[in-house]
């Protein structure tokens, strides 16, 4: 029900993006916002059952992100109006995650003993924020490249010079979100393992992604870098995130192995 | 060039901008490339002989990288010391000549935009929207200074160790052959950590609610000062004296052997293939033993391993023993006493950690605070102007004032 959902507010935002028919942005953002009623109680629903968080198999993993994601998106429209046009990004994002999921929806694991920590709920939530801001951020950058020319292109949407700072704002959230993810994984290895850091390759791609998102966001504070480098550095950025949550994940062997089980 | 101009020269140098991207560009590069050699990979993959010339082996202990994270640090330290007066000075509400991004004649109706724009003041000008914001980019520096200090610390001091320990067994990490792959840093205290430890109970398989079952052990630990008695899963480790021990991965059967006049020793055996495990022991004389174990079931079948065999080899001749009757074992009469488990344990030593933490706490508070807007609004004594200072969306306020005086008139 909640995919169906999704994919009618695709659709609905869609409609705007290209007829610029307002009231189909409307029900965009109130599919969106009804979506999520069946959308947490699945989640819930799987959690009682499996008597784990959505951390283990690849249905629960992408369709814990894909929540957070639509919820984040639907805090910030109540807070910036402007931003709603947004949905035309990311509900397909939230749609090919849930498509993706839902393919592995009768994979259910018991989770290691490693996994009885509260370190890992911390570090799970904010590797989702994360996931979730940098997608919004993305968001910002490729909406911001499409207008730079002309700001009538995608009208429902705020200009490019707000894009811009907007892009930034979220950057730097998920900068912060990854580095709280980044100590939490941290903690609660030393609390299973006795050690903080290893170099393993999903820790250390964790860190060159945070280096990397430091570097970016140093470029713009520092060095007042703003409009189209930093829109492309920005989807740098995001190939980092791709990079650190999903491709070494899945083809690297790493101490997240029983991370997205079901591949 | 006298030495205050070579020292501001050099602090400059440290402190640009330019180096610290140079460092963080070089650092992210080195990582991303040297996190996917094989041999950084799998531990039991050997570095090639090029790699161990460059000191590539250990990538993460070599030379070039430890040089950028000297670097790193010393430029942080040169921009924290750089940013500690001008954060100063903005809080004492002193507008940098280049921060200023607004100035208007004081009158009422801009102390009410002020206002409006979040600026207080206790009684008289400066102004300041969220004070506390304004030290942010200084307390990311701090947190990044603390945090690589705690790194050096941590690598400088860390002590860690495996050992392995049977069902009923006793002991004392400081003894003679008892933990191997130590791994210590350059100042780490030489002397193994005095503590002993006995194994109660070990169950390899043990099924808590939600998780899939694992290895779990009942041991008591004891120092000088304290003794504790513990569950210990791979979830949690147990801390005591500063030392931390944890439970590990590897385990196995343990041949638990009463030799007469030693008394007990516990034989750990290692899994060759699915139903035998085997090792191989210096008997009392000196000479070399092997013994195993066939089961009829895979060792590892958590639901049992079913009927156990038990065999020591001498040279060529395998001799099937019983549970309690006596064989000849170098010279001297032993017997079997029970089969049973034995675990593997790590410790470890890790201080600077809390230094490491409480500086990624700042570091990641620094970020955050760089989020909130903050600002300065100060009155120029001469002209009565009020200059303003924002960290910031500078280009909005004006317009803002624009929109504001427009909606007044």
């Amino acid at each position: 029900m909640a995919v169906t959902l999704y994919a009618l507010a695709t659709a609905s935002f869609f409609v705007w993006a290209a007829f610029k028919r307002e009231s189909a942005g409307t029900w965009g953002f109130r599919l969106t916002l009804l979506a999520l009623v069946p959308h947490a109680v699945s989640l819930g629903m799987r959690w009682v059952e499996v008597g784990h968080g959505p951390y283990s198999s690849r249905y629960e993993v992408l369709s814990a992100n894909a929540f957070v994601l639509v919820s984040l998106f639907v805090v910030v429209v109540r807070a910036r109006k402007e931003l709603k046009g947004l949905g035309a990004v990311v509900l397909p994002v939230v749609f090919l995650l849930l498509g993706w999921a839902v393919s592995a929806y009768g994979l259910k694991y018991e989770v290691p003993i490693i996994f009885k920590s509260y370190w890992l709920l911390l570090h799970i939530g904010f590797a989702k924020a994360f996931a979730a801001t940098v997608v919004l951020a993305s968001s910002c950058a490729v909406v911001y490249l499409i207008k730079r020319g002309s700001d009538r292109r995608l009208s429902m949407l705020p200009s490019a010079e707000k894009l811009d700072r907007y892009s930034h704002q979220f950057l730097l959230v998920s900068f912060f979100f990854l580095g709280v993810m980044i100590a939490a994984g941290s903690l609660w290895a030393h609390q299973s393992w006795g050690r903080y850091w290893a170099w393993d390759p999903i820790e250390t791609s964790s860190l060159a992604a945070w280096i990397v998102f430091g570097l970016i966001l140093h470029l713009r504070v520092i060095h007042r870098w703003s409009g189209r480098p930093m829109a492309y550095l920005t989807l740098v950025a995001f190939g980092f995130a791709i990079m650190v949550l999903y491709i070494v994940t899945l083809l690297v062997p790493t101490i997240h192995n029983s991370y997205m089980v079901g591949r | 060039m006298d030495d205050q101009a070579r020292r501001k020269r050099i602090g400059s140098f440290l402190s640009s901008p330019r180096l610290a991207l140079s460092i963080l560009i070089i650092l992210a590069t080195f990582i991303g490339v040297v996190s996917w050699l094989p041999w950084n990979l799998d531990r039991s993959v050997k570095a090639p002989s090029w790699a161990l010339a460059a000191g590539l082996d250990r990538p993460f202990s070599s030379a070039p990288f430890l040089v950028a994270v000297f670097l790193l640090l010393a430029n942080t330290l040169a921009c924290t010391i750089e940013r500690t007066g001008r954060a100063w000075t903005l809080l004492k509400g002193n507008i940098p000549q280049r921060g200023k991004v607004l100035a208007v004649k004081t009158e009422r109706d801009f102390i009410t935009f002020l206002k409006e724009q979040g600026f207080r003041t206790k009684s008289s000008p400066p102004y300041f929207r969220n004070r506390f914001a304004l030290t942010r980019g200084w307390l990311f520096h701090v947190g990044l200074v603390l945090l690589i200090l705690g790194i050096l610390v941590q690598q400088a001091y860390h002590d860690a160790g495996s050992f392995e320990i049977g069902e009923g067994e006793i002991v004392r990490l400081s003894d003679r052959g008892v933990i191997f792959d130590r791994n210590a840093g350059l100042f780490a205290a030489s002397a193994l950590p005095p503590i002993q430890l006995a194994l109660e109970l070990f169950d390899p398989y043990l099924h808590q609610e939600g998780y899939a079952p694992d290895r779990a052990s009942t041991v008591v630990i004891r120092t000088q000062n304290s003794e504790q008695r513990t569950i210990l899963d791979r979830s949690e480790g147990v801390s005591i004296d500063g030392v931390s021990i944890y439970q590990a991965i590897p385990f196995g059967l343990a041949l638990n052997v009463e030799i007469q006049g030693l008394g007990l020793r516990s034989l750990h055996l290692r899994q060759e293939s699915l139903r035998r495990s085997a090792g191989e022991f210096k008997d009392p004389s000196g000479g070399s033993i092997l013994f195993s174990v066939d089961a009829e079931r895979d060792i590892s079948d958590p639901l049992g391993t079913g009927k156990l065999r038990v065999y020591h080899l001498r040279g060529e001749v395998k001799t099937e023993l019983t549970l309690g009757r006596p064989f000849a074992f170098g010279g001297k009469t032993a017997r079997i006493v029970s089969l049973s488990h034995w675990a593997g344990f790590t410790y470890s030593r890790s201080p600077g950690v809390s230094m490491v933490f409480f500086g990624f706490v700042l570091l990641v508070a620094g970020t955050a605070v760089m989020l909130i807007p903050a600002g300065i609004a100060a009155e120029e004594d001469t002209t009565g102007t009020m200059r303003i200072y924002l960290t910031q969306d500078e280009k909005n306020l004006a317009d803002d004032w624009y929109r504001f005086k427009n909606r007044k008139t």
